[in-house]
């Protein structure tokens, strides 16, 4: 079976700054995938490389086989770590602009979740706080019936009361046969949602295994785990 | 896809042009109006003030609509594709040609409606400013007429090609202005750190880069008997051909511009893209 998110001896250098260092991983299709790791540790990097935002120093990207582009990218969804919708559109002019351009947009599941949170769709983004903008940017990647999910520190800016429901909603809309791989280093919160992690540290993968191999394997939670490998 | 960026990116620039060119028209309108009631006026008092306002604010509101189309044009390649917006559009499926078409189909297109609203703003205002009744249409008709005739004697085809050749040389010349812009600006956002001021200081090395180029590009076509060869050829030409020539020719130059700014742009944008 083709790995949904494939990356091959990948590394990326900034001038003389290591970024990523052969980066071997495989994600197969149906799973759940935290990328763990301190600031600064390649998450973002990685995220990037993926979606074709930065071209590779070293090695291949493969998204469902292809390299990334305009193939790629129609099977993509991605969640920046920053609100990169325009501020100027509602949530109505924005689900106009998904379904324009993605053929997997579901604009009834965008309209139902908009609906459940009590989201004004006729509100522009410059008028919303922060976190009610991220949920609305959610909302928008989330509708999409995507082969692959990059979600780049999705629940960073919002309250403990909205990670739940951030972490809900990934769960019940994302198709089984998709992939998720969720970017954050905030591991207690998304733990239970998670099949598989992966330890970033310094450019490097320092582990790829399921959440249930750790739990039985040293006995810990992944988060009390991340905790004695990342040990300052 | 391309036809649904640019539906997409006269929705958003259209926000700030769209208000721009209807102050300007309602204002030329004001304009005409104050002239006449200025003409009109037997003593200076507050009106001639306020209509001298209106004027002012005429040709401000005219200013101000060409500068937009500028700052349009910049901002929405800055902030659109460079910026934080480069996330949401760098992840369409869409290819980086089609982004740098649409931005510059776009802004070319509100440079030359700028254009023919600064024309039809002028009209506005000579028309509320005339007195109709005084007008001698039969003198007008005349010269019209006149004018008609010596058209068909020249060609009326050649004519026709002439304004469709000026149409397309003004779109070429205006696509080759913002290709500045977005060179200047993919070289300046390429770096980590400051940017906007790299970008601006190459926008002036790439002018003089180009004001270079261009006797350099003579030297060159004349050493290969290029310029000869086109001098000898004119000459045998009737002069309606030769005019097609000439406008042909400088339509090859923009092209050869326009390249010369499009790939590194292109390549930029595809490879060393370094969004905030």
């Amino acid at each position: 079976m083709t790995a949904t998110f494939e990356c091959k001896g990948l590394s990326k250098n900034f001038g003389s700054t290591q970024a990523l260092e052969d980066v071997n991983i495989s994600i197969a299709p149906g799973r759940v995938v935290g990328l763990l790791g301190p600031n600064g540790s390649g998450k973002t990097t990685l995220i990037k490389l993926a979606n074709g935002l930065l071209t590779p120093s070293e090695g291949e990207v493969l998204i469902c086989g292809d390299h990334p582009g305009v193939e790629s990218k129609a099977v993509v969804s991605y969640l920046p770590d920053k609100t990169c919708m325009p501020l100027w559109m509602n949530a109505l002019q924005l689900m106009d602009f998904f379904q324009d351009f993605y053929q997997d947009f579901d604009r009834q599941r965008a309209e139902n979740m908009l609906q459940r949170l009590g989201l004004d769709d006729r509100q522009r983004l410059r008028q919303m706080s922060k976190g009610t903008r991220e949920k609305v940017q959610l909302i928008m990647v989330m509708s999409r019936k995507a082969k692959l999910y990059l979600l780049d520190e999705p629940i960073g800016g919002v309250d403990p009361a909205t990670r739940d429901y951030i972490l809900d909603t990934i769960i019940r809309n994302y198709d089984p046969e998709a992939a998720v791989v969720i970017s954050t280093h905030l591991i207690s919160d998304v733990e239970k949602i998670l099949d598989e992690v992966l330890f970033i540290n310094r450019g490097r993968i320092m582990l790829q295994a399921s959440v249930d191999d750790i739990r039985q394997q040293y006995g810990k939670s992944v988060d009390e785990y991340f905790r004695e490998v990342f040990k300052c | 896809m391309l036809g649904k960026l640019i539906k997409h990116e006269f929705k958003g620039s259209g926000r700030t042009m769209v208000p721009f060119i209807l102050m300007c028209l309602g204002l030329s309108v004001l304009a005409g109006l104050s002239i006449r009631g200025m003409e009109n006026l037997q003593d200076y008092g507050w009106f001639t003030v306020l209509f001298g306002i209106v004027i002012f604010l005429f040709v401000v509101g005219l200013m101000a609509v060409c500068i937009m189309a500028l700052v349009v044009c910049i901002e929405r390649f800055r902030k659109n594709l460079l910026g934080d917006e480069g996330y949401l559009m760098f992840t369409l499926p869409v290819s980086v040609d089609e982004h740098i078409f649409a931005k510059l189909i776009v802004s070319s297109v509100w440079f030359v409606v700028t254009w023919l609203v600064c024309m039809l703003a002028f009209v506005l205002m000579l028309l509320c400013n005339v007195d109709m009744i005084e007008v001698n249409w039969s003198e007008i008709g005349y010269v019209l007429n006149e004018v008609w005739g010596r058209l068909v004697d020249f060609g009326l085809l050649h004519i026709i090609a002439y304004i469709l050749e000026l149409l397309v040389l003004i779109f070429a010349a205006c696509c080759v202005t913002c290709m500045q812009f977005y060179s200047a600006m993919a070289i300046g956002y390429s770096f980590s750190n400051h940017k906007l001021l790299l970008s601006v200081v190459f926008f002036f090395v790439i002018n003089v880069a180009l004001s270079i180029l261009q006797p350099l590009l003579l030297s060159i076509t004349g050493n290969a008997g290029v310029i000869d060869f086109m001098i000898e050829s004119v000459e045998n030409m009737s002069a309606p051909v030769t005019v097609h020539m000439i406008l042909l020719g400088t339509f090859l130059y923009m092209l050869i511009l326009f390249v010369i700014l499009y790939f590194p742009t292109r390549l930029l944008l595809k490879h060393k893209l370094n969004l905030p």
